[in-house]
């Protein structure tokens, strides 16, 4: 009996000792933010407008532009024309610009694309996996990325204007 | 007696849950979903992309869509995570299942302890006397 009554209490000790590492666990290994320095975490996506994936292994050796925005955000309108302009200067020279939709509805995606006029491709991430992996704390940002795959610049907030992602692009070109 | 109680508190309940599931109100699915952005349920959030989820659910009822339905096609959209309760299937199944099995297994120990302890008062109860 007292065998039993032992074995008893060493399995609650031991319940409330790995329930306790559980919430230890969860509390400390959250995702971890994207920082400059950074390797640049892989995307695979599909396209928001369902015409295929996005795979930045296959951009591997170009600058990369990652632009996280959403339809209901603001200032994610006011940015996006400075984006499409910096695409259009920087696209023949190698410079890859990927805009993902993020915590949006795909049809309200699509349809903010068109009004902005965006040539520059754009997946879909309406769980915010994605967002999740780069640490994103509200939208829009903005990561650069180098030909290494390092992240070189991180702008937190809209693109305010043209020179800062001019500046940012050069820094990932050099 | 108590059996037929049960049968008749379900009878009682089934309509209205029936109706809550064909016809649902914004409220009740509004408490029920989560807003992707601040993780509070959209009852409680005026976040944009939350405000944008109202307007669609409002867009959805008024289209004569179910409750299942609406929550369907927004998990589609922004992932299983914006559904405020866990799902009843897959792994999920253990939040509903552990909690009922924690209360049972106390249910069991604190009846075990009771039992226990009547037995020791009632063989200790000629030595008093």
């Amino acid at each position: 009996m007292r065998i039993v009554k032992v074995a008893a209490q060493l399995g609650a000790l031991a319940l409330v000792l790995s329930l306790f590492g559980l919430l230890v666990w969860k509390v400390t290994s959250g995702d971890e933010a994207a920082r400059v320095g950074d390797p640049a975490p892989p995307i695979e996506l599909p396209q928001l407008d369902g015409s295929g994936r996005i795979d930045t292994a296959a951009y591997r050796g170009r600058p990369v532009v990652v632009n996280f925005w959403a339809s209901w955000c603001l200032p994610c309108r006011d940015e996006s024309p400075l984006l499409e302009a910096a695409w259009q200067r920087y696209r023949n020279r190698g410079v890859v610009m990927l805009g993902i939709d993020t915590r949006d509805f795909i049809g309200d995606g699509r349809a903010f694309v068109e009004e902005f006029g965006l040539t520059y491709p754009n997946g879909y991430d309406g769980p915010g996996k994605l967002a999740d992996e780069y640490g994103l704390t509200g939208f829009p940002e903005t990561f650069v990325i180098d030909r290494e795959g390092r992240i070189v610049e991180h702008v937190v907030g809209p693109v305010e204007d043209a020179q800062q992602i001019h500046d940012a692009i050069e820094k990932a070109l050099a | 007696m108590r059996a037929l109680g049960l049968v008749l508190l379900a009878l009682a309940l089934a309509p209205a849950a029936l109706a809550s599931e064909s016809h649902p109100t914004q409220g009740e699915l509004e408490a029920e979903l989560v807003c992707p952005t601040c993780k509070t349920t959209l009852d409680q959030s005026n976040a944009p992309v939350a405000l944008r989820m109202k307007r669609f659910i409002a867009a959805r009822i008024a289209a004569g869509d179910s409750k299942s339905e609406i929550k369907d096609q927004l998990a589609a959209q922004f992932g299983r995570g914006v559904l405020a309760a866990p799902e009843k299937e897959g792994f999920d199944l253990l939040a509903w299942i552990v909690p009922l099995a924690g209360l049972a297994a106390g249910a069991v120990v604190i009846s075990l302890l009771l039992w226990r302890w009547t037995r020791r008062v009632d063989e200790e109860q000629p030595l008093l006397e």
